[in-house]
């Protein structure tokens, strides 16, 4: 299978300088180093703490950012070698969702002008930009007649809904959802995941999905990486990361998520302190400050990613690390309330 | 044994731009015991918080009253006390931890300050007395080397540690009832797991009650003895923490634990709730959570219905309660 989108080494470096016109001082590393490739209506997530560098990296596929170093390759094309002009272009086929549907809709315009706008720029569904504007607002599962309507009259849902039409309007194979869903309530939340595993199924869409949440990721996600300060420290199918979690900040993460289920048993990793000044990194293995399995080679060698059976893990002892039960299984399904809540079909697409 | 706090029948109205009133919380009833953990669960806008403002005497002058029913705290009507006695009641016998760390410590003043300033108003020790009282503290929250770390400010310190803080000076006066809203929102999932730690072991050592809330279930099954599930300012469901998971009975709490996304179940589908929480300014007859509720009949657009128990303390509102699977037609 070819890739959709290849990452290879992807660096970028801010620079920190303390006087507006003064030298520069430090760097802070946010993106280090970063590979790896998608397919064709995949989900690729992007796990990780904030600072952790999942939204930048997502801003530096699309060149919202420039990299430092490093390859991005769409379609057997490199993106970085594109003039500004074309990688415009280019941005028909890779399109963002942003996390707050309050700032990334502009209050001015109309939910039309706002559906309309990309189409006039690329020069698609010429004539007919209302009625095109009406299927997109369909297609997220919205009443045409909100097409006059402006974005504060809609909740926060709705707005992520309009930001997500948009970003259809130019029929991308690639969409960037960063956070997507992390400022919408439960129930909205679960609207807009459905939503977007319909639209994924429907129209082929491959996702680059930057999330925080795991239980949400393991929902959404064909592969996943976690992120630790600028690197990926494990990647692998959406399958075996969570059955078989072999880094042990992917071990703490996953066992310190709290569970809806009451009274259930399981191994808790509690890590010490916070991460790290990403101006001044650990030496080594970043993650050895904080990691419990930490020996002295962490901080004299960086560990390499290292592939066994498409699972990637960057750890010197991975493979002696004991496997802890993070995520237990739940208790017996619970038929009764398996059957109430089927009469809650969830949103249509 | 009496409770510690009792609510009973809240209504707390908030004036709208153009006269009139709506309100956002409207009779929740409710008690919590000492040493007991009350989860309060419900989405933006449900009346979690002007629930937790109400008992704390805390709404916005001007804006947000209390129109009807009473707060008992230790037997004592809170709405007969003047407003100094209030005061001397706040920050001591009852504190509250928020949501947002960044916004609730004033960046002006180093954190050390900030804690003595709470601990002399509702004590009698000198300065340095203070001083060792609050260092005390943030080492019982488990802050590194306190005794550098109190003469930092606010923006020296992460999101984490600054939540910690917000801790030690809601618990440095020993207080009886702690209200923590959403006190893990803010900040990542490590550091939350380790907030959580730090609040159960705290209210084993200090038998204190809690009450929290949150929008996120996974933080009640982990923390709290009993919850109130809310909904468009009334509680819909009353339960214990075990019994609302295993036996939900309001078809909202049913649709809420089929919305979230389970780390330790397969899931093919999330089963949302559909439509949106009705504004508050939209007059509903009958049960607020009709129009989205698959179990509805007519009844329940007629009028509104109230909670009732359906033994060991379960208690929901729903005309259709208790719910049976048979309830669900087979299409």
């Amino acid at each position: 299978m070819s890739a959709l989108l290849r990452v290879e080494s992807l660096v970028k470096h801010f620079p920190i300088r303390r006087h507006l016109f003064g030298r520069q001082t430090s760097v802070v590393h946010a993106v280090d180093g970063v590979s790896f490739e998608i397919g064709p209506g995949q989900t690729m997530a992007l796990v990780g703490e904030s600072g952790c560098g999942k939204s930048t990296l997502g801003r530096l596929l699309l060149r919202l950012l420039d990299a430092t170093a490093g390859k991005v390759w769409f379609n057997g094309e490199d993106l970085m070698m594109l003039a500004p002009h074309d990688m415009r272009a280019r941005r028909r086929e890779l399109q963002m969702i942003f996390q707050d549907p309050y700032s990334s809709l502009n209050p001015r315009m109309t939910v039309e002008q706002t559906l309309v706008e990309p189409l006039a720029l690329h020069g698609l569904a010429r004539g007919r930009h209302r009625e095109r504007a009406a299927e997109l607002l369909d297609l997220v599962g919205l009443a045409p007649q909100y097409l006059r309507r402006y974005p504060h009259e809609f909740s926060g849902g709705q707005r992520q809904r309009i930001g997500i039409a948009r970003a259809l309007a130019v029929e991308p194979k690639l969409i960037v959802c960063d956070e997507p869903v992390s400022a919408l309530d439960v129930s909205i939340q679960a609207q807009v995941v459905n939503l977007l595993q319909d639209l994924q199924r429907r129209l082929g869409l491959a996702y680059v999905f930057i999330a925080h949440d795991l239980a949400v990721v393991k929902h959404i996600a064909s592969h996943v990486a976690v992120m630790y300060m600028g690197q990926i420290v494990e990647y692998a199918d959406k399958r075996s990361l969570f059955a078989e979690p072999r880094h042990p900040y992917t071990q703490a993460l996953l066992s310190a998520i709290p569970l809806p289920e009451p009274g259930l048993k399981r191994a808790r990793i509690l890590l010490q302190g916070d991460v790290p000044n990403p101006m001044n990194p650990p030496s080594g293995c970043r993650f050895r400050t904080r990691c419990l399995h930490a020996r002295e080679i962490c901080a004299q060698q960086v560990p390499d990613l290292e592939e066994v059976a498409g699972h990637s893990v960057a750890c010197h002892f991975w493979r002696e690390i004991e496997l802890p039960v993070v995520v237990a299984q739940g208790p017996a399904a619970n038929a009764r309330l398996a059957q109430l809540q089927s009469a809650f079909r969830g949103n249509s697409a | 044994m009496t409770a510690l706090l009792e609510v009973c029948g809240l209504r707390t109205s908030f004036k709208l731009e153009g006269g009139g009133e709506f309100a956002a919380v409207d009779g929740v009833s409710f008690s919590v015991e000492s040493g007991r953990t009350l989860g309060i669960v419900g989405e933006s806008g449900c009346g979690k918080s002007v629930t937790s403002l109400s008992i704390m005497g805390l709404l916005p002058k001007g804006q947000g009253r209390i129109a009807a029913g009473s707060i008992r705290f230790e037997g004592r009507d809170l709405e007969t006390l003047t407003p100094a006695q209030m005061r001397a009641l706040r920050g001591n016998r009852m504190a509250m931890i928020f949501q947002e760390p960044m916004t609730s410590l004033n960046p002006a003043f180093t954190i050390g300050d900030q804690l003595i300033e709470g601990i002399r108003c509702h004590s009698d020790l000198n300065p340095a007395r203070a001083r060792e009282h609050a260092i005390e503290m943030l080492r019982r929250v488990r802050i590194p080397s306190p005794e550098q770390r109190i003469d930092e400010y606010p923006h020296k310190l992460s999101g984490g540690m600054r939540q910690r803080v917000m801790i030690a000076m809601a618990l440095s006066c020993e207080p009886k009832l702690l209200i923590a809203d959403e006190p893990t929102t803010a900040l990542d999932v490590t550091i939350q797991a380790q907030v959580l730690d730090l609040l159960r072991t705290l209210r084993e050592e200090t038998g204190a009650a809690i009450i929290l809330i949150t929008h996120d279930l996974g933080v009640i099954a982990e923390l709290a003895d009993d919850v109130l599930v809310m909904y468009s300012g009334r509680i819909v469901e009353k339960a214990t923490v075990v019994r609302l998971f295993a036996q939900p009975q309001h078809p909202y709490t049913i649709g809420l634990l089929g919305s979230i996304p389970k780390l330790h179940l397969e899931q093919n589908r999330l089963h949302a709730i559909e439509g949106q929480v009705p504004t508050p300014m939209t007059v509903v007859q009958g049960c607020h959570f009709a129009a989205r509720c698959p179990f509805a009949i007519d009844r329940c657009r007629e009028g509104a219905p109230p909670l009732v128990d359906l033994g060991d303390g379960h208690e929901a509102a729903c005309w259709r309660s208790p719910l049976q699977a048979e309830m669900v037609k087979a299409t």
